[in-house]
């Protein structure tokens, strides 16, 4: 075995070692280690004010076993902010004495969701209440009529008393309530009987009638409020309940239909016949949601993983308080990666590009600005630059400075993308600005040169290599997976010159070359 | 453990030529013996191996200032940056006409020209690692008629792959209008094989079936390359003053001097093989490459 198939064994061993010291001894969970799926939640409230008092709550979303809240943030603008806690819930309270014309407030969070599916019991009787706690999720209220002769008309008309097995009559209720009370979008608030009389409500009038009914045997229930989670700007929230059974609250939701079950995606508010806001009258207030999915690595995981010894996060605590970003950390990672890429692609597959690493950090230029706007502003830098170039070749002008004027040609441009992507409010085009600037003006150089040389057609078959190499750099170093993976696991890296070493010796014929010699090796088989 | 049994492919990839044959056999150090023309040069005229003569060498800008008034009136001699790759930045010149340079492409090139093209060697465009580069000026060649018959606007090699003192493949590259004066294969020349036991050349039917030049008709196959023998003396004597055991050497035919040395490469590519219609592993496999 010679020198370079030992280093590569050691390194594959080591790296092992390394990973399964960190996931056998030192806890390493998944969960810690891959991103989940959630979404940023962004509430902007706008109230104006003429002078006078403004008092706005809003419900904050509490942390349970469906959903965890984290990374909050509050921009007051001109309010005082505080928090209460209310029993189980959490109301966020803005306040100022004299307040004048338009404020603006948003409440931003993660929520990381999963789905709850609640396992019933086969036979339960519906249980006396002695508990004097559970008291509040049996009482009659204004818009919860229980025990009103109606409501118990239709329970009777069900088959239902209390008498009944538990879940036998939820399901009935469950049943009549979602299949033969039509769902309308009533906007205000609808009370159990006049959804009862009328046979028709919204979410809120539905769910109160079916809180309304099972309080009446004697089962305790709670009305639920909240947001239905998906891409998007919304301003409707919904409701649905929860009933006491043994000792779970189990999600019944007879709007949308979901039996003992809590979907991914709703996002538990408060609990209780509450509003989602409470404001003063005489403001015009204004409120909207903004929610984007998003992968998250949570901080706490984050955190967890930064007490580990042999941890790069110790070193993005160091990067923290240097003002450095975590996805720069994540960029400097995986740049080896984009870099064994293009290994691959020079040498296994064989295809000619620009510069021996440009691809790599091109891709790595593009986080900010995706890989689309990334290859548009790309293209327009080389090929605009090209024509420049060609330009400036008729005034005679030597190598280096000719170069020079290319590259204060590339900043203009960046600059320029990036006004314009401001301008016409694309964020993407707006963070063109981490082009590798000198890198550029040389492809520029290079692409001219070529075109001058070989010609155009041969120019831009070496330009869509280097753009086709660009784009599997890109998918590898911004992979969220491999992102937290080489974060968690940096030794990663030792894979990478484990990888430079075996295609460093490597003698294989490259995919374009089996193309240019088919014939040989076509006609080498043929005889064989 | 079965030991695993497969066949070698008769073709050699890049990958297989860097690794086994480049890297193996030639050493770092000896590369500037290929790749610096004005190195290779000197060496080659230490040994008495002809090549075409040295006229001029340009290391440096300050010596540009008079760069065009010493070529002033000169005419036959081309200017070469001393680390080329792949013939880039050729220009040769057949003649000075009217204070303008004319050449064999039928370019003129005024004063202007000629210094932008001496300031873009010296700057490194055309040199194998872009940095700062020389510039030759040398002899240019006078075709031997044999091969002036064939050829369009422009000087065709021979190009003759060596390892270890033995020539494995031969293949003479002719420029084509296409090629603008070329010899290149990329840049559209035409490759013809030669058989390397009688320097008779032929095309293989697997690389193509034309036996005619493109532009002129002449027929390019049956042509027994004139001095055959002394390129093949040279071939298997040049690797005792420059040890490169795997070399590619690129012949001229001069009318007054014969075979000529125009340069050595120390990585010669590989079409050779689709020209021939044969792998080049497979021959160098014959000399013993050692490989396990």
């Amino acid at each position: 075995m010679s020198v370079k198939n030992i280093l590569i064994v050691v390194l594959l061993v080591v790296f092992n070692g390394l990973v399964l010291v960190k996931i056998f001894v030192l806890d390493y969970t998944p969960s810690t280690i891959l991103p989940e799926t959630g979404y940023r939640v962004k509430l902007e409230m706008e109230a104006t004010g003429h002078g006078s008092e403004i008092n706005i709550r809003a419900m904050l979303p509490p942390n349970t076993q469906h959903q965890d809240i984290f990374d909050e943030q509050v921009v007051s603008d001109n309010f005082n902010y505080g928090q209460i806690n209310a029993g189980l819930n959490r109301i966020g309270h803005w306040y100022n004495n004299a307040i004048n014309g338009p404020q603006k407030i948003t409440y931003t969070f993660n929520v990381i969701s999963k789905k709850v599916n609640f396992m019933l019991p086969k036979k339960l009787s519906i249980p006396v209440s002695t508990d004097p706690n559970l008291n509040r999720y049996l009482e009659k209220t204004d818009l919860i009529q229980v025990r009103n002769k109606d409501i118990l008309r239709q329970l009777s008309a069900l088959g239902i008393d209390r008498n009944s097995d538990m879940i036998v009559a939820i399901r009935k209720i469950y049943k009549y309530i979602s299949e033969d009370i039509k769902t309308t979008g009533f906007s205000g608030k609808t009370d159990a009987i006049t959804t009862l009389r009328l046979r028709e409500a919204s979410c809120n009038g539905k769910s109160r009638l079916f809180v309304a009914m099972l309080r009446t045997l004697g089962i305790p229930s709670r009305l639920v409020g909240g947001l239905i989670l998906n891409s998007g700007s919304k301003t409707v929230t919904h409701q649905w309940l929860e009933v006491l059974i043994g000792d779970q609250w189990v999600t019944m939701d007879p709007t949308n239909r979901h039996f003992a079950v809590t979907p991914k995606n709703y996002l538990i508010t408060y609990y209780g016949d509450e509003p989602f806001f409470k404001r003063t009258s005489n403001v015009n207030f204004k409120y909207i949601f903004n929610i984007e999915r998003e992968n998250f690595t949570r901080n706490a995981d984050v955190e967890g993983l930064a007490a580990h010894p042999l941890n790069i996060m110790n070193a993005w605590s160091l990067f923290n308080k240097a003002g450095l970003s975590m996805s720069l950390l994540r960029v400097i990672l995986l740049i080896p990666l984009g870099a064994l890429v293009t290994i691959i692609f020079r040498n296994v597959i064989g295809l000619q590009t620009f510069g021996t690493f440009l691809p790599a950090l091109i891709a790595s230029s593009f986080r900010e600005t995706n890989l689309l706007w990334g290859v548009v502003a790309f293209s327009s830098i080389i090929v605009v630059g090209s024509l420049l170039r060609w330009v400036i070749d008729k005034l005679k002008i030597t190598h280096t400075p000719k170069l020079t004027i290319l590259l204060v040609f590339v900043v203009l441009s960046i600059l320029v993308i990036s006004a314009t992507g401001v301008l016409i409010d694309n964020m993407y085009l707006a963070k063109a600005t981490l082009f590798p600037l000198a890198l550029m003006s040389i492809t520029i150089e290079r692409f001219a040169l070529l075109t001058q040389e070989s010609g155009a057609k041969e120019a831009f078959r070496i330009y869509t290599n280097t753009i086709i190499t660009v784009i599997f750099c890109y998918l590898v170093i911004n992979a969220e997976v491999l992102q937290t993976f080489v974060m968690a696991f940096p030794e990663t890296l030792l894979l990478v010159i484990a990888g430079g070493l075996y295609f460093g010796n490597w003698v294989g014929i490259r995919v374009t070359e089996l193309v240019r010699f088919r014939k040989l090796i076509f006609n080498e088989e043929k005889t064989a | 453990m079965k030991k695993r049994q497969r066949k070698q492919p008769a073709v050699l990839g890049m990958n297989k030529r860097n690794v086994d044959f480049i890297y193996k056999y030639n050493q770092r150090k000896h590369y500037k013996l290929a790749d610096d023309k004005i190195i290779s040069k000197s060496l080659l005229e230490k040994h008495n191996i002809p090549t075409p003569k040295l006229i001029k060498v340009y290391k440096h800008f300050f010596q540009l200032r008079n760069y065009t008034d010493e070529l002033a009136g000169l005419s036959n001699f081309a200017i070469k940056p001393a680390n080329g790759r792949g013939g880039g930045g050729i220009v040769i010149i057949d003649d000075y006409i009217n204070g303008k340079w004319i050449t064999t492409s039928g370019k003129s090139l005024d004063k202007r020209d000629m210094y932008q093209h001496a300031a873009d060697i010296l700057s490194g465009v055309y040199s194998l690692d872009n940095t700062n580069d020389s510039i030759i000026i040398e002899d240019k060649i006078q075709l031997h008629p044999v091969l002036n018959n064939i050829t369009y606007k422009g000087i065709p090699d021979i190009r003759v792959i060596v390892f270890k003192q033995v020539p494995v493949m031969a293949m003479m590259r002719i420029p084509t209008s296409l090629s603008d004066g070329k010899a290149n294969l990329h840049a559209g020349g035409i490759g013809v094989a030669i058989d390397i036991k009688t320097g008779i050349t032929f095309v293989d039917p697997l690389y193509s079936k034309d036996e005619i030049h493109p532009d002129n008709g002449q027929k390019i196959t049956g042509i027994t390359i004139p001095h055959w023998e002394q390129i093949i003396v040279i071939s298997t004597k040049i690797q005792k003053i420059a040890p490169l055991p795997y070399m590619g050497i690129d012949f001229i035919l001069d009318e007054r001097y014969g075979a000529q040395i125009l340069e050595l490469n120390v990585r010669p590519g590989l079409e050779i093989q689709n020209v021939n219609g044969k792998g080049l592993y497979s021959e160098l496999s014959k000399i013993g490459s050692n490989h396990e």
